[in-house]
């Protein structure tokens, strides 16, 4: 007030707040007309609608249509991550129950084989057990994937069709073998080349397929990140924009609704975008660690049910099972390499410790069988004596199982604790968006009232 | 009232258009650039690939279809158990307290595990335990000086030449190319190569009358090298690791005929009540003991204890109890005559 009324007197200035430094920006003063220092200019009117008032109003459109458009895309970007760590569970879940199904199909196998190398024996039962809750497992699980996602119901119902091929195989071994039959050994051995050609690679495709779709649904939600970040500078840019050409032209410093809008839409996004980038985080070390450790501790399963198998097919096959003990080398391998995945990934140590000893039962197996004690050898493997095969590896399938069961468990708990927390953020979106719409509309309107 | 809304309006819808298209544009441009998804890799196991040996033999030079059964003379008289000559094979069995045998598991009534004693039985195994008695003593259970080691067709001669088993009691055809490499005992059993067909087809007689049709026929074998003959060239073959491969195919109905030593074709006859065996014999297979060819007193003495068998009616008691008992429409034969002529 005290520079400007030094100089001389503004007749367009009606603002009681001046800034000391727009002297610069002075309007030539009318310098005929004595009406030049009436207040309210009055024929300002005739040449204002087409001029500052309309420009006024197409801004005032633009910061209200930005800011919708950054609720709504805001909104939708918020949405676009937390679908995506959606997809990431689901498909995780998929793969866990796909993985199941090669397990039980091979815990299935391992129980034939064994049972078979019983004979009539009074370990046979529990073997028998084994094979026939494989196989019911695997029937089960395989419903439920074709129904989660229809998208793998055709292989699965290829997998269904082979797997009972594959019981009728093993039924006749039994058959021939309960008669005495030699036929009982190549039935076995039909049946699971059987598993290993038609079954087991199209269950591979098919972890292989989700692995994949969850990949993908984290690349998809990193999407949601950048559209956010670009609605709300657009967001910014125009309300910043807005603001400054207020100032220019009404020389108030700060328009309160445009401001406010511009405040709205700044906290909202950094909370927002805090929150997403959390989720992201969450998507991140849950893809890294309890995912991987699930991946692995499935394949190391499997892998281990295999040899197992293996170890009771080379003594099925007695002298003519190099082939079947070479099997045994490298799921053994296979098998420890994916429980060295788990563990760097973050499950614990019980499956390796407990595989170990299985190891070191087979190595007394083949040590009786290569020293001719054939006999011994197979009650080794097929007793159900604590200190036998079967035990030994039993303690190995309960020790993986637990910890699976717990990795298996953090990929739905992390993946479902972001739930909330995005949703909240997707409402902040909207919210201030909205807010930010109509304290744009505000803020503008109350500087048209002027030209009124 | 004011008069810059109705003329900013249309401006105004524009200016939106305008604003919506550029941010709809935006935002496709940030959908369109996306990272490469790292798919995590999934560990699978592979199995390690069989080693297939492949032997092309020669037939030993002089060798002829007349003279092929012919072993070298038996040891006579044949020592008694124990007391054989220093630096003699059989004394290095005797040294080393058991006999190894390489034989099959899974030929009925020739050498199978019987899953109900868990011992290996059959004829041939029995002969295989003659010769563990001469050198042993028949005293208590033989099995205790017999190691017996289960191997395929294919492996039957290498182990012989590698010195892994001292008596391959096997099935084992003797002919000339194999006499290029080992030593045969002996002619203990007369064995046919013939023809297996299913019940209902009551038409077939032999080989020739499969034109079109799939026979199945083990890797390794001499009824192979017979079918791979060109009269046959319009029989398909189905070639299997093992002879027993061929039954599960023929009961699912994945082959129309097995062809296959008469021995093993009686052993899936007895397994499978719609199995049959017909025709004439299509080949001669005189069975002999595989020995490694440096062991020609060990040769010498088995055929002693073979001579001895068919002498005293041991070979007529072991066909009874393992063949003729156990399988219908056979009859015991008289043992096959030993031909000793062979000087090296």
């Amino acid at each position: 007030m005290t520079s400007a009324q030094a100089q001389a007197p503004q007749p367009q200035q009606v603002s009681t707040v001046t800034t000391a430094t727009t002297g610069t920006q002075t309007p030539a003063p009318p310098a005929t007309a004595p009406a030049a220092l009436a207040p309210r200019p009055a024929a300002a009117p005739k040449e204002r609608p087409s001029g500052t008032p309309r420009t006024m109003a197409i801004l005032s459109g633009l910061s209200i249509v930005s800011a919708l458009l950054f609720a709504l895309l805001g909104a939708f970007a918020v949405n676009l991550r937390a679908d995506a760590l959606v997809d990431a569970r689901l498909h995780s879940e998929q793969l866990v129950r796909i993985q199941s199904i090669h397990t039980d199909v091979v815990k299935a196998a391992a129980g034939a084989s064994n049972e078979y190398l019983s004979a009539a024996g009074p370990e046979a039962a529990s073997q028998r057990q084994a094979f026939t809750d494989g196989v019911t497992s695997a029937s089960k699980t395989i419903t439920q994937a074709s129904a989660a996602d229809p998208d793998d119901a055709v292989a699965l119902a290829d997998v269904n069709d082979k797997l009972a091929q594959y019981t009728g195989l093993i039924e006749s071994a039994r058959a021939n073998n309960r008669q005495g039959y030699p036929a009982g050994r190549a039935y076995l051995k039909t049946a699971s080349d059987t598993l290993t050609a038609e079954v087991l690679p199209e269950l591979t495709t098919l972890v292989a397929a989700n692995d994949t779709r969850v990949q993908d649904a984290y690349v998809a939600g990193d999407r949601g990140s950048t559209l956010l970040w670009l609605a709300a500078a657009l967001a910014f840019i125009v309300l910043s924009g807005g603001q400054a050409w207020l100032l220019l032209r009404t020389h108030r410093i700060i328009n309160v609704g445009l401001a406010a809008a511009t405040a709205a839409i700044v906290v909202s996004v950094v909370v927002s975008g805090s929150v997403m980038a959390w989720a992201q985080n969450r998507g991140v070390t849950t893809r890294d660690g309890p995912y991987a450790a699930t991946l692995a501790l499935a394949q190391a399963r499997i892998a281990a049910f295999d040899a197992k198998s293996s170890e009771s097919l080379t003594l099925i096959k007695e002298g003519t099972g190099q082939k079947d003990e070479r099997d045994f080398a490298t799921s053994a391998t296979a098998t420890l390499a994916a429980l060295s995945e788990a563990t760097t990934a973050g499950a614990d140590i019980d499956s390796r410790v407990t595989f170990k000893a299985y190891q070191d039962v087979h190595g007394q197996i083949r040590n009786l069988d290569d020293n001719g004690r054939h006999q011994d050898a197979v009650d080794k493997a097929t007793t159900q004596a604590d200190d036998g095969a079967n035990k030994t590896f039993d303690r190995f399938v309960t020790a993986s199982k637990a910890s699976l069961d717990t990795e298996s468990g953090k990929i739905t708990d992390n993946l479902e604790a972001v739930n909330k927390p995005l949703l909240f953020a997707t409402g902040l979106v909207l919210l201030a968006g909205l807010l930010a719409a109509v304290a744009s509309w505000w803020g503008f309107a109350q500087r048209l009232e002027e030209y009124r | 009232m004011s008069a810059t809304s109705a003329m900013s309006a249309p401006n105004r819808a524009r200016r939106t258009v305008a604003g919506l298209s550029v941010v709809l544009a935006l935002s496709l441009v940030s959908a369109c650039a996306s990272s490469s998804s790292t798919a995590s890799k999934a560990t699978t196991t592979t199995a390690a690939p069989a080693a297939a040996p492949a032997t092309t033999l020669v037939p030993l030079p002089g060798c002829t279809e007349d003279n092929v059964t012919e072993s070298f003379p038996p040891t006579s008289p044949l020592p008694a158990p124990g007391r054989f000559d220093d630096g003699s094979y059989m004394a290095e069995i005797q040294k080393r307290g058991r006999l190894i045998v390489g034989t099959a598991a899974d030929v009925l009534l020739y050498a199978y595990r019987n899953p109900k004693t868990n011992r290996i039985e059959g004829f041939d195994v029995d002969v295989a335990r003659e010769v563990a008695k001469a050198i042993f003593g028949d005293t208590g259970n033989i099995d205790d000086h017999i190691e017996f080691k289960i191997i395929t067709y294919a492996d039957r001669i290498p182990n012989l030449e590698r010195g892994d088993v001292d008596l391959v009691a096997h099935t084992m055809t003797i002919n000339c190319n194999r006499w290029s490499v080992i030593s045969f005992s002996s002619q203990y059993y007369d064995a046919h190569q013939k023809l297996l067909v299913s019940t209902s087809d009551t038409t077939s007689k032999s080989l020739l009358d499969l034109k079109g049709k799939t026979v199945c026929v083990a890797k390794g074998s001499t009824n192979l090298e017979e079918l791979k003959k060109s009269q046959y060239s319009e029989v398909k073959r189905a070639e299997v690791d093992d002879l027993s491969d061929c039954l599960v195919l023929f009961q699912q109905g994945k082959v129309d005929a097995i062809t296959g030593d008469d021995t093993v074709l009686i052993g899936f006859v007895a397994q499978d009540p719609y199995a049959q065996i017909v025709g004439e014999n299509i080949t001669d297979e005189p069975y002999g003991l595989g020995i490694n060819k440096d062991h020609t007193e060990f040769v010498a003495f088995v055929n002693g204890v073979l001579e001895k068998m068919r002498k005293d009616g041991t070979w007529t008691d072991l066909y009874q109890r393992n063949i003729t008992d156990k399988a219908a429409g056979v009859t015991t034969p008289k043992p096959p005559e030993a031909k000793t002529g062979r000087t090296r």
